[in-house]
């Protein structure tokens, strides 16, 4: 199966070098049940953490207990954090493929490593000084708390975003290739202060980078930068034209309920190079431990509340306009911003547990979709939603390809791709390999083996690679459930099904050229 | 001996799960239940290892009831009036580690799809006939047993890698421990005396129990590293003002040149009996972390449950036969941001409707996700005590992990009577019934204004003719001049039957549906509650509490000469 491996990454990768489109058929035969959990360290939390569709390989990187035992490697771990001493979140791919940047979503003592997939080793660049105390004013110049997403810049930089601890920062490190006594770690001072989950720059509008804020009031901004390394600019917030409601309550609230949260929306500038807008009194850009300052400024702004919005993800729709997906993990909700222009845009549902079917034309799934955390793009420009499960309960968070085959931001269908049999685990930071487009990496996040007093030489942490190169996909019936093919860019053709594997390799090379 | 005993008791209660009697209408679904769980409960009665049978499956997804943290109590019909719930379900107060925040509860119901049901079905049968099976005089020598003893060989035998009890003759109860609560056998466990919570832990309720604390070695030992008793109970009482949120409190008389630091503050070293300097540990553990409400890490809680005992003078007391042996250590000490994110994130699951679940430990039992394990040891069908079963074991954590009223997830200690004279085993007699702080009223005597009875359902009949009239109000008067023993002790009839029921349960080993000791259902209770359509406590019946107590003399005074229900048989041993 080398020939076809060879020749789906081939035309990945040339669909990669352009900006990413929405949507294909699926290309594998999608589950159709989630997986049952296992105890902690158990065979499958060694050697296969995910069921997966058949011919989709994953193999162990890297992780606590490997970079733990030895002397040349180096991991975050705050003491007496039990399972959540590390927390590997939303890691970023340097351009080059051949880096991992792992943040660490600790309480405190929160930093950033970096895994080498040559030299399969990992080190802590830096981290905090583990002192201060979460929601607490403090000493949070030495520490950090709860970095979530990580993000390689346009201009080769990595951004971390503080999440529920520390001071909603984005910490920038400028040198991330550098040694770690070399490291140079700023605030990007040009970032609302957030509970920062995910963070991702424009690919049309590519002086634009758009975050979100994760509360159950949290809003969805942008960034607009006059620079650039983005620190000048103006920052804006979403404000759907129909929604009539307290944007300070919760998005659930009474006051709330009924709203219209989707359809004509404008870009709200609330402040600009750092200053804030006539009527908004709260410096969004103050650091503090008890409060988001941006999240208070938006509510003044009129920002529409959604339900925790977490990941982003930038693409393109079929009308080449941008689009923004953003989880909403409390709607079980992802929502898809199209823009128009500057400052308009339209907000729709683009996935939902309520409103989008599964696996259409395949067996059906008894899968839910179920606290929708994470996202992720492949080369085509496929969405995955990545939830955040299963936790404590005991059957398995899963992953969803998102069928957006029309590219028009609602999707046709929800198709059950993978699901975590981890015990004490959620998966993040899934993310495609931009120069192997076949791959993608995913994290098992505070799995119960991280906690060694616990576990006796527990897995912990760990970062999983999977290849979709030799994928088994659907065949292509005629007449049947499923006979589908998807257009490209340019109005090139790719199946996704196949009678014989030859032919549906050479769609997916048709369509990358 | 009790090898002999257990031969005598297997013929005298029932030798199967009796048919099933169920005292009111809708019993289908229950009936089925208890069927379905036979098989569970049959592996349980037909061993006799230290460790019960392990399930089929997995052992979460052979769960009978994944809500088994929501206690039956949570099924109380209050009837828009009666709330028992207030004593759990509470805002947090200022400094708490506990932000729970779960006062809305006590306004309306929010269990998940599964919590609707109660699933405590051994609520709704009606075992009067296997109680009346069941003589006085084998109740009373089953309930004198020494089940405890031989617990630690057999789980040494067995491999346990788990806590091992380690406190010799705690089935002696008081005589275990000296005049300040210290074990005898040196193991460094100490006993404190406190007001037990309203009112599932009353014994007029079904139990009576006992717990101990042990600190970690730093705080047993001076700074040079030499153990000292003096350093213990100094920082005893320092974790005492702490937990309590309290800048002083009172201790045993202790010389300050032992612990090496002015307690008091008075600026020289002598004897004293009130510390008023509680920032900071001393002796080895100086310098260790500290904050209010919180424990170290490393702080071990050992609590036993127990029947009804009868000493040789007729009176109530901790029966010899150990129901329950509940231990709880706290491994990691999290700080109260990481534990305000653990309440958040329950929240999340809560809300995106995951079922409950704990990291399982192993032999040292469940991990409550905010640092403490717990494991417990429970009755076999023969009465010896065996490890418990990963749903035994769940039952416990609900209260130990999500429950807005606690400090630390943790009850007694925050209960215990203030300073020097709460140190020594637990003694009902002449225990004040103390209001909570910010109460005027005794705790027990508010209790019964707002539940409307003596205990969850409104059904402990003895409870009601002793302090309800015929309309259901409690009358004050009749507690006037009552200490907490003659206020929550049964009469020694009642005593009897709550041991008969609970022995009822234990032949059966059908814990999972309920450890409740009962024999006639009780009226007041729910088999389905509907979040949305079950009634709700009416504005005005809604209430703050504090788990802490005013035991200051002038907030509760007892009245000599008090009266008692408590009776000698000449028929007890």
């Amino acid at each position: 199966m080398t020939h076809r491996k060879t020749v789906m990454a081939a035309g990945l990768l040339a669909i990669a070098s352009s900006a990413a489109l929405a949507g294909t058929e699926p290309y594998f035969t999608p589950l159709t049940q989630s997986s049952a959990v296992a105890t902690p360290n158990h065979v499958n939390e060694l050697n296969t953490p995910w069921q997966a569709p058949a011919g989709i390989s994953q193999e162990n990187l890297t992780s606590m207990a490997e970079i733990e035992s030895s002397i040349d490697q180096s991991v975050v771990r705050v003491e007496e954090l039990g399972t959540n001493a590390s927390m590997w979140d939303m890691v970023a791919f340097d351009p080059s493929g051949k880096f991992l940047f792992i943040p660490h979503e600790t309480a405190m003592g929160a930093g950033l490593s970096r895994y080498s997939i040559e030299e399969d080793r990992t080190e802590v660049l830096f981290s905090g000084d583990a002192t201060a105390v979460m929601g607490e004013e403090g000493n949070w110049e030495q520490d950090w708390g709860a970095f979530d997403p990580a993000t390689f810049t346009p201009y080769g930089t990595v951004l971390l975003g503080e999440e529920w601890s520390g001071e909603g920062r984005v910490m920038e490190v400028l040198n991330p290739y550098a040694d770690p006594q070399d490291i140079q770690v700023v605030e990007k001072e040009s970032f609302a202060n957030l509970s920062h989950e995910g963070i991702r720059f424009g690919t049309v509008q590519t002086n634009t980078v758009y975050f979100v804020d994760e509360d159950h009031s949290g809003s969805i901004y942008k960034f607009v930068a006059s620079d650039d390394t983005f620190d000048a600019g103006d920052t804006y917030v979403l404000v759907v034209h129909d929604f009539g409601g307290d944007a300070s309550q919760n998005w659930d609230a009474d006051i709330n309920l009924g709203e219209s949260r989707t359809g004509s929306a404008y870009w709200k500038k609330i402040a600009s190079n750092g200053v804030m807008e006539d009527g908004i009194e709260q410096d969004a850009f103050e650091n503090a431990a008890n409060f988001r300052a941006g999240r208070i400024a938006a509510d003044q702004a009129g920002g529409t509340p959604f339900g925790r919005p977490e990941d982003v993800e930038v693409g393109v729709l079929g009308n080449r306009r941008e689009v923004l997906y953003f989880a909403a993990t409390s709607e079980n909700t992802v929502y898809s911003v199209e823009m128009r222009g500057r400052d308009m845009a339209v907000v729709r549902v683009f996935a939902s547990e309520d409103h989008t079917p599964k696996n259409v034309g395949f067996l059906p799934t008894t899968g839910k979709i179920n606290s929708p955390d994470n996202l992720a793009q492949d080369a085509l420009g496929n969405i995955y939603i990545i939830e955040d499960a299963p936790n404590g309960g005991d059957v398995g968070g899963d992953i969803w390809f998102v069928r957006d085959a029309d590219n028009d931001g609602e999707a046709e269908s929800v198709d059950h791709f993978l699901s975590i049999q981890v015990d004490g685990a959620e998966a993040t930071g899934m993310i495609f390999n931009p120069a192997v487009p076949t791959q993608f990496v995913v994290s098992v996040q505070h799995p119960d083996s991280t906690d060694i007093s616990a576990v006796d030489g527990g897995q912990g942490d760990a970062l999983w690679l999977f290849d979709v190169s030799d994928v088994a996909p659907p065949s292509c019936e005629k007449g049947g459930n499923y006979n589908r093919h998807s257009f490209g860019r340019g109005g090139r053709y790719i199946r996704t099904c196949s009678n014989d594997d030859p032919n549906f390799a050479g769609e997916l090379r048709k369509a990358a050229r | 001996m009790w090898m002999e005993k257990r031969s005598k008791m297997a013929l005298c209660v029932i030798c199967a799960i009796p048919a099933l009697v169920f005292a009111e209408p809708g019993q289908e679904r229950q009936q089925v239940i208890l069927e379905a769980q036979q098989p569970v409960m049959t592996r349980l009665r037909d061993a006799d290892s230290v460790r019960p049978p392990s399930p089929e499956g997995h052992p979460v997804a052979a769960m009978y009831n994944r809500e088994a943290i929501i206690p039956p109590q949570c099924y109380t019909r209050t009837e828009g009036q009666n709330n028992p719930c207030y004593v759990c379900h509470q805002d947090s107060l200022p400094g708490r580690e506990n932000v729970m925040n779960d006062r809305d509860l006590q306004e309306a119901y929010s269990f998940s799809d599964l919590g609707q049901t109660n699933h405590w079905v051994n609520l709704f049968r009606d075992r009067s006939k296997e109680v009346e099976a069941i003589s006085d005089r084998e109740i009373l020598d089953w309930v004198d047993d020494d089940n405890y003893s031989d617990l630690a060989p057999r789980l040494k035998n067995a491999g346990f890698k788990g806590w091992i009890p380690d406190l010799a003759d705690l089935q002696a109860g008081a005589a275990a421990f000296d005049e300040q609560g210290f074990a005898r056998d040196g193991s460094q466990w100490v006993s404190f005396n406190y007001k037990p919570f309203p009112s599932t832990f009353w014994p007029t309720n079904g139990s009576t129990d006992d717990v101990m604390i042990r600190l970690p070695l730093d705080y047993r030992t001076d700074a040079a590293g030499k153990p000292s008793r003096a350093v213990y109970q100094a920082n005893l009482a320092i974790l005492e003002a702490r937990i309590k949120g309290f800048d002083a409190i009172g201790t045993v008389p202790l010389d300050e040149s032992e612990v090496g630091v002015d307690l008091d503050g008075d600026g020289r070293l002598g004897t004293i009996d009130e510390i008023a300097r509680v920032d900071s540990y001393v002796g080895a553990a100086a310098g260790h972390f500290i904050d209010t409400h919180l424990y170290p890490r490393g702080t071990e809680f050992l609590h036993t449950v127990r029947y009804l005992g009868f000493d040789d003078s007729g009176k109530i007391g901790v029966s010899r036969r150990i129901k329950e042996v509940r231990y709880m250590k706290k491994w990691q000490a999290y700080n109260k941001g990481t534990l305000a994110r653990y309440y958040e994130e329950e929240g999340f699951e809560k809300e995106a409707g995951f079922l409950p679940g704990y990291t399982r430990l192993g032999d040292w039992g469940l991990d409550n996700g905010s640092g403490w394990s717990i494991q417990g040891f429970i009755e076999n069908r023969s009465g010896q005590l065996r490890v418990a079963t990963l749903e035994e074991n769940t039952f416990c954590m609900g209260c130990h992990s999500s429950i807005g009223s606690t400090i630390d997830k943790t009850f007694s200690f925050a209960r215990k009577i203030d300073g020097a004279a709460g140190w020594g085993y637990i003694d009902l007699q002449g225990m004040a019934d103390s209001p909570t702080l910010g109460e005027s009223e005794g705790e027990y005597l508010t209790y019964f204004r707002r539940t409307g009875g003596g205990d969850e359902f409104r059904s402990n009949t003895e409870m009601l003719q002793r302090f309800f009239n015929d309309s259901g109000e409690v009358e004050p008067e009749r507690l006037a001049g009552l200490d907490v023993y003659q206020i929550v002790v049964p009469s020694r009839e009642r005593a009897l039957q709550l041991n008969k029921a609970y022995r009822v349960i234990v032949d059966e080993q059908s814990y999972l549906l309920g450890r409740d000791a009962t024999w006639h259902p009780p009226r007041n209770v729910y088999d389905e509650v509907s979040n949305t359509d079950s009634p709700t406590l009416e504005e005005g019946r809604v209430f703050d509490w504090d788990i802490r107590l005013d035991w200051r003399p002038e907030a509760a005074r007892i009245v000599p000469g008090s009266k008692t229900v408590t009776s000698v048989s000449p028929n007890a041993h």
